[in-house]
């Protein structure tokens, strides 16, 4: 058999056929396109503005500097921690004996359940005074974290012992044989969550803005609400959008790949009476940070008499309407946008569909005020009509997080053999009737979870809903913002309760469904 | 008359050519299976004829109809063709009723579903139409993607493999009431496989393909007794090989004068000029005395029949199927008969000829 005839076959195996079908492809480009519409707006607006001219000088600008070493001090110092926190506590997850190691591994992502601003508003019911460097830098770590243990923990039970094993007969001790056998099996898993964390923190604007740290994000925030200067938000939004890239580009090039050997568990250890103590510490510490006190905190304040007495029903139930009626049709609207990219990747192969796809993922890179802020410049300049409408709003919300719902129905898709497909054609049914009586009908499960996905994201989506929103509209998150800006924490307590009950228990419950990434929540 | 016809068919993936120059005439009726090892490009002419390939160059035609061509690809669901998989392919969200209703006409419920109680029946699965294809079998789901396929009557049923999955046994089972299913149906229908006694046992036409072509077209019997070519017949089934010289319709050799004919398309040869004899293990046949001598070295037992190992005189050796239970013993010695025409090729040896047994299920 020569090698042209065995790579002919496995053509034919596999269920991606090189032919996309040209209105397919047309269809994923232009919902693609949408999803590039913030990026692209926001450099045009820049350059448009003859900032071009001024930037370096901008730049160097001392305000401009320190807002951006603050981001990137936050940034690196999050995500070292979260990359050695989580490693350790997926080491601990897989490789020690636990009682109930399902459970604990729920647990681990129960973080990810809450929006860095409700852990922040939380922790402020404790201690007001937190504020600065360290206190973001412990919250978002502690909230950050399961972005690590969750796909380390997913690598390590995939890795093999054996290399430990045989590390250890060579003569390496348990930490040496650790960095050089177990280490780089888990490598790409680990960066690729550090990325996630490290995007995270770049992206955050809820959290360090409690604690009162100014990042670039903060930054874009003030200088957009001091409206004479949006010129000086557009370029910290550059700055913020490049330090994102070259984050996401970084990481690319480092992530390498690692060729998988034969699999075979390694046996659990039993930790010894000493040990026990810090095996519970690297379990608990992010639940307790990021979760138990910020809910504990939020229950004191919410039970008080004082605060119950004076719940505004009408307007709760008015941001909680709000915050489910954004949440559906964001997530009707970017599942729209995100299936045919997601039919096309699922099925098709080229440079062109790579380049489809990427485009579609750009909202996974942007944070969410950059978005908001060049969706504001856009509406502006383009379709002054729309200027605080909720279109514009909701289109936001599916820019920033098809991302998800792509990922999701891609693999579902994918999961759709070719073969059933072409039954389907051979028994008479048009390429669309087939789409609908097979492909999308068996596909439906993970098209509902990338719909749920971004629903929940929607929700807790705090600084695009803030820069977007139409005047009168209130989500739970805007409310919760703004109460506990100015140190209401009685009132903002029924805020928040709301939100943990149609975002955050959704999330975890979600995230007990096969197939479902952890980390997407 | 033929019913299906390809002529000059070419396919191509970007710059390799899979499929060339395949002429194909398959009769109303018939069952014809297409023969060949992995790769060499059955099923993708399986897929182009069903119309999931498009082609570079030549036509297929059924009927009248004009389905493929360069410039002309009928879509599938277009051709009226009925398609089972190698993996049966059942729709997992529907019943086995409802995979087998799947692709037939809208019609009345009642006649819908008075002809899936037929199909079923036929198939041997009654009383199973409200199951779900995961609590099939694979040969029961194999039966369901043939009714499935059958449903909608078609002009042409393509079978990929279909077999192939399924374990030995189960297979052999299966193939006899397959067969029995489409002949009753009267289908016209196309088979690939890579399995000799699958193609020998099931079609009424066999076409061995290789890299691409197809090398002979004939009934199982000319294929089996008249390969085109050494390549074919090793691949069609056991053989055994020696040098010799031609005679005028006989070949001199380690088993002495053997009536052989060479293949119809070849020239003819010259006398004393150098031959390949190939025979068939069978026949040879062995007696108590009498004959060419030789002796039994080695018997590879098969059951119903055995392959014994003999050693001529030359200290050749041969091997010869001998029925079971009369199986001589290791170290008898025994007198053979070669008791059909045998096979004269030109000597020269072609590359990449298979090992005749290594090849073999």
């Amino acid at each position: 058999m020569t090698s042209s005839h065995r790579g002919t076959r496995d053509r034919r195996k596999g269920s991606r056929s090189s032919g996309a079908p040209p209105w397919l492809v047309a269809l994923a480009a232009v919902c693609a396109a949408a999803a590039a519409i913030p990026l692209v707006y926001l450099i045009v607006r820049a350059l448009d503005a003859g900032i071009a001219g001024s930037v370096v000088a901008t730049l160097w600008r001392p305000r401009v500097l320190e807002l951006a070493l603050n981001s990137i001090t936050l940034a690196v110092a999050v995500t070292g921690t979260c990359l050695v926190a989580g490693t350790a506590s997926a080491w601990v997850l897989t490789r020690v004996r636990i009682p109930a190691p399902g459970i604990w591994i729920l647990i681990a992502a129960l973080p990810l359940a809450v929006p860095s601003y409700l852990a922040a508003y939380g922790w402020l019911v404790w201690v007001p005074s937190m504020n600065g460097f360290w206190a973001s830098w412990l919250l978002l770590s502690a909230v950050c974290v399961p972005y690590v243990t969750l796909p380390v923990a997913a690598a390590l039970r995939g890795a093999s012992g054996n290399l430990h094993d045989v590390a250890r007969t060579l003569g390496r001790g348990p930490f040496g044989a650790f960095v050089s056998a177990t280490w780089p099996q888990i490598r790409p898993a680990a960066i690729a969550g550090a990325l996630l964390v490290c995007l995270y923190a770049l992206s955050d604007f809820g959290l360090v803005s409690l604690m009162r740290y100014p990042t670039l994000t903060w930054g874009i925030n003030a200088a957009y609400g001091a409206s004479f200067n949006r010129n000086q938000a557009a370029l910290l939004a550059l700055v913020l959008v490049a330090l994102a890239l070259a984050v996401v580009t970084g990481e690319r090039s480092i992530r390498g790949g690692q060729d998988q050997v034969a699999v075979r568990g390694a046996p659990p250890v039993i930790p010894s009476g000493r040990w026990k103590l810090p095996v519970a510490v690297v379990l608990m510490a992010a639940p307790v940070l990021g979760v138990l006190v910020p809910v504990l905190g939020l229950l004191s304040r919410l039970l008080e008499a004082e605060t119950l007495r004076s719940i505004d029903v009408p307007r709760l139930l008015g941001a909680v309407g709000a915050t489910l009626g954004l949440a559906v049709a964001g997530a009707l609207l970017a599942t729209l946008l995100a299936l045919p990219i997601a039919a096309l990747a699922a099925r098709h192969k080229s440079r062109l569909v790579s380049v489809i796809e990427a485009t579609g993922f750009l909202g996974h890179g942007l944070p969410g005020i950059v978005v908001g802020l060049s969706l504001v410049f856009f509406a502006l300049a383009v379709v002054p009509a729309l200027y605080q409408s909720v279109i514009v709003l909701v289109f936001g919300y599916a820019v920033l997080f098809m991302p998800k719902a792509i990922g999701t129905m891609r693999s579902g898709i994918a999961g759709v053999p070719g073969s059933l497909v072409e039954v389907s054609r051979m028994l008479g049914l048009s390429p669309l009737a087939t789409w609908w009586r097979v492909t999308a009908r068996l596909a439906l499960p993970s098209i509902g979870v990338g719909a749920l996905l971004v629903a929940i994201s929607v929700m807790k989506e705090l600084p695009a809903t803030l820069l977007l929103r139409p005047t009168g509209i209130s989500t739970l998150a805007t409310e919760l913002w703004s109460r506990t800006t100015v140190f209401e924490f009685g009132a903002a307590a029924p805020y928040a309760a709301a939100l943990v009950l149609v975002a955050a228990v959704p999330a975890v419950v979600l995230s007990g469904f096969r197939g479902v990434s952890k980390e997407d929540l | 008359m033929s019913w299906v016809s390809i002529d000059g068919l070419q396919v191509a993936y970007g710059d390799a050519t899979v499929l060339d120059g395949i002429e194909l005439e398959i009769p109303r009726g018939s069952i014809v299976a297409v023969l060949g090892p992995s790769g060499c490009g059955k099923t993708t002419l399986l897929r182009a004829v069903a119309g999931l390939l498009p082609i570079a160059a030549g036509t297929i035609r059924v009927g009248e109809r004009l389905l493929s061509s360069p410039s002309v690809q009928v879509a599938p669901e277009k051709r009226g063709m009925g398609w089972v998989p190698q993996d049966s392919s059942l729709f997992p969200h529907l019943t086995v009723g409802e995979n087998i209703a799947f692709g037939m006409p809208r019609g009345s419920r009642a006649d819908r579903s008075t002809r899936v109680a037929q199909l079923v029946d036929m198939v041997g699965l009654g009383g199973m139409v409200n199951r779900a294809p995961s609590q099939l079998s694979g040969g029961q789901a194999q039966r369901v993607s043939l009714a499935r396929a059958l449903a909608p009557r078609p002009d042409l049923m393509l079978l990929d493999e279909p077999f192939a999955a399924l374990d030995p046994l189960l297979r052999s089972a299966l193939r006899v009431e397959v067969a029995e299913v489409l002949r009753h149906q009267h289908s016209t229908s196309l088979l690939v496989t890579h399995d000799q006694e699958e193609a020998l046992s099931l079609a009424d036409y066999v076409a061995v393909m290789r890299q691409g072509r197809i090398l002979q077209w004939g009934t199982p019997v000319e294929v089996y007794e008249q390969p085109a070519n050494r390549w074919v017949a090793s691949f069609v089934g056991d053989t055994v090989e020696l040098d010799g010289v031609w005679y005028g319709g006989r070949v001199e050799c380690a088993l002495g004068l053997v009536e052989a004919a060479s293949p119809a398309d070849g020239p003819s040869p010259g006398d004393g000029t150098p031959a390949h004899l190939v025979l068939r293990p069978e026949w040879i046949h062995l007696h108590g005395t009498g004959g060419i001598d030789a002796t039994v070295t080695a018997i590879a037992y098969g059951g119903h029949d055995a392959l014994v190992s003999l050693e001529l005189s030359t200290g050749q050796t041969v091997r010869a199927r001998v029925a079971a239970p009369n199986l001589p013993r290791r170290g008898d010695r025994v007198g053979l008969s070669v008791v059909h025409t045998a096979l004269a090729y030109p000597p020269a040896a072609p590359t990449g000829v298979p090992s005749v047994t290594g090849d073999r299920a």
